[in-house]
């Protein structure tokens, strides 16, 4: 680990790093791609001066989808590191308990009915908080909650959606389908501003950050943490919905993009330890700045065809994920 | 009055009877062991007296409040629990482990100050764990996790430690050290143990009282040197328990 979390002076040292990434990935989006910009230029398209092609480029087109990256890798990577904690378990991610998939089967239905661009992220929208109410209801029906009980409702629920999702490609019409499948990978190049979803990514992790030192409980243990005065069963309801909502909205934002959620928390934990209250925020700038970065290469790697970020992500992600795991068990 | 008293006190888990209508008082300065057969309830009644679970029948009050009535966090400032076995799927070090036994003593947006991780530190010292502050908590044995649940307690430094088979995992020598450490430090600030142990000659060693959990319902509380009869002892477990003297001391051995 390379920080202590009890030295101010490091946790405004994360702080002042954590800002360098995001600044550096936003930079990045906002200059590379099919019109590049030097610093200079770059600089009197943000300021207005300069009008022209590169101001239209970078204010309208790679400004808001950059930001919806930002968006979506905060949300997801808050959910990812409120679901392992809620599941006790370092394997979970934002989807594990099929909110995606429910999103993805009215999203992919929306595709289908030939649904214009405001349906298909309210259907989306509409069938992940479904998901996240099956869930809840099934899993928590009679007596209380177990983790065990809540992580197999989960998993059994996605593998059903899984299971529809498979129908609907199977039986979905030809024209219809490269869209369906792009959703499904994640992909951001319909994205505009990301106004509502900003505002839940601040709000979750306003909410988040109270309940941080009561998340480093849990994650110890649900005896362990009743005993030290954490009201368990509140807290993991809210947990649930914190990090289903969360998920929703990235879901509604980008499709399913894979991997952020589970990659960097966990690869945060490693490196900046346990403790939520600089875990959580960390996990939004890095969940962001990554996916920022992810998306900028999905546009630029293979252009002027667009990959779904998604891919990126994930084509990034693995091996960085597998160094560093890596590297921590050998020091351990 | 400080400690913990139990009135008319009936738990059942299971279709099993842990305790019927059980009295009892954990005053200051006592220390209590817990004896029964393995399925007898010991867990189960220790996680009712911690408030964990709610009681069938009676009523257990704290430094003389019930216990319902008892916040949450007045209730950890008072009351401690030593689970019986601790997991960590999570990788967390060793010292944040320690230092959320400092929970309670926190207000919500307070981190722990440079008092609390000067006392967390002489505590981990005390359990042998000093320069191990930085290990994952999944590096270490069996062992050192036991006796960092210990630390993670006494850095919540309650009146009332409640202690689910403290000696399991430790040594011989840690047996002693670190139920020396948890009975001084407890008893020092004023405050009171009950212990469920398996180990007869831990308990005569350390317990003024023991609290005798038959399997059936029955129980006997009562001062260790009136409990420890080979009588009780035999109905205990069903098995036969000699007592020879040694050193001046009682020892206990299976028949």
């Amino acid at each position: 680990m390379l920080l202590d979390p009890h030295r101010s002076s490091h946790r405004w040292l994360l702080c002042a790093a954590l800002a360098g990434l995001i600044l550096a990935s936003l930079f990045a989006a906002l200059t590379l791609g099919s019109v590049a910009l030097d610093a200079q230029a770059f600089w009197q398209a943000l300021s207005g001066q300069g009008g022209g092609l590169e101001a239209t480029v970078v204010l309208e087109l790679r400004l808001p989808r950059a930001l919806s990256a930002f968006v979506t890798g905060g949300l997801l990577a808050l959910a990812g590191a409120l679901m392992q904690v809620l599941l006790r378990n370092p394997l979970a991610d934002p989807y594990v308990l099929g909110v995606s998939g429910g999103a993805a089967v009215a999203a992919l239905l929306a595709i289908m009915a030939g649904a214009g661009s405001v349906w298909l992220p309210a259907g989306a929208f509409a069938g992940a908080l479904l998901s996240m109410l099956l869930v809840f209801g099934l899993a928590h029906g009679r007596g209380g909650w177990t983790t065990s009980r809540l992580l197999l409702t989960g998993v059994v629920l996605a593998s059903g959606w899984s299971a529809v999702i498979s129908f609907l490609l199977a039986i979905g019409p030809e024209q219809t389908l490269r869209s369906m499948l792009f959703w499904l990978m994640g992909d951001l190049s319909e994205a505009r501003w990301p106004g509502a979803a900003a505002v839940a990514l601040i709000f979750g992790l306003l909410v988040a950050m109270v309940l941080a030192r009561s998340l480093n409980l849990l994650a110890r243990g649900e005896i362990e943490a009743g005993m030290l005065g954490v009201a368990v069963g509140k807290l993991r309801v809210a947990l649930f919905f914190l990090a289903s909502l969360l998920t929703a909205t990235a879901v509604t934002l980008a499709g399913s993009v894979g991997f952020v959620g589970l990659v960097v928390p966990h690869l945060l934990r490693l490196l900046i330890g346990g403790d939520h209250r600089l875990l959580l925020p960390a996990s939004v700038a890095v969940g962001g700045s990554f996916l920022v970065l992810a998306d900028t290469l999905a546009r630029t790697v293979a252009a002027p065809q667009q990959l779904p970020v998604g891919v990126l992500s994930a084509f990034i992600g693995v091996p960085l994920f597998l160094y560093l795991l890596r590297r921590s068990g050998v020091r351990a | 009055m400080s400690g913990l008293s139990v009135h008319g006190l009936t738990v059942t888990v299971g279709g099993l009877t842990v305790c019927r209508e059980l009295e009892l008082s954990l005053q200051p300065g006592q220390c209590w062991g817990l004896l029964g057969p393995n399925g007898a309830g010991k867990t189960t009644l220790l996680h009712t007296l911690a408030g964990l679970r709610p009681p069938q029948a009676g009523e257990i009050r704290l430094a003389g409040t019930p216990l319902k009535a008892l916040s949450r966090r007045r209730r950890a400032q008072l009351l401690g629990l030593l689970p019986q076995d601790s997991k960590d799927p999570l990788p967390a070090t060793v010292l944040e482990t320690a230092l959320i036994g400092r929970h309670p003593h926190l207000h919500a947006w307070q981190w722990e100050s440079a008092a609390d991780l000067e006392t967390v530190r002489a505590i981990l010292a005390a359990v042998e764990l000093a320069g191990l502050e930085q290990r994952p908590v999944d590096t270490l044995s069996g062992g050192e996790r036991r006796r960092l649940a210990i630390a993670t307690l006494l850095a919540q430094a309650p009146q009332v430690y409640l202690l689910d088979e403290p000696a399991n995992h430790l040594d011989l020598r840690h047996q002693i050290s670190l139920l020396e450490l948890l009975r001084d430090r407890a008893l020092a600030a004023g405050g009171a143990l009950m212990m469920s142990l398996h180990d007869l000659n831990l308990a005569a060693r350390f317990c003024d009282h023991l609290l005798l959990l038959f399997g059936d319902g029955d129980s006997l509380a009562a001062p260790a040197a009136e409990a420890l009869t080979p009588a009780n002892l035999q109905r205990l477990y069903r098995h036969p328990v000699l007592v020879i003297e040694a050193d001046g001391r009682q020892v206990f051995i299976p028949g």
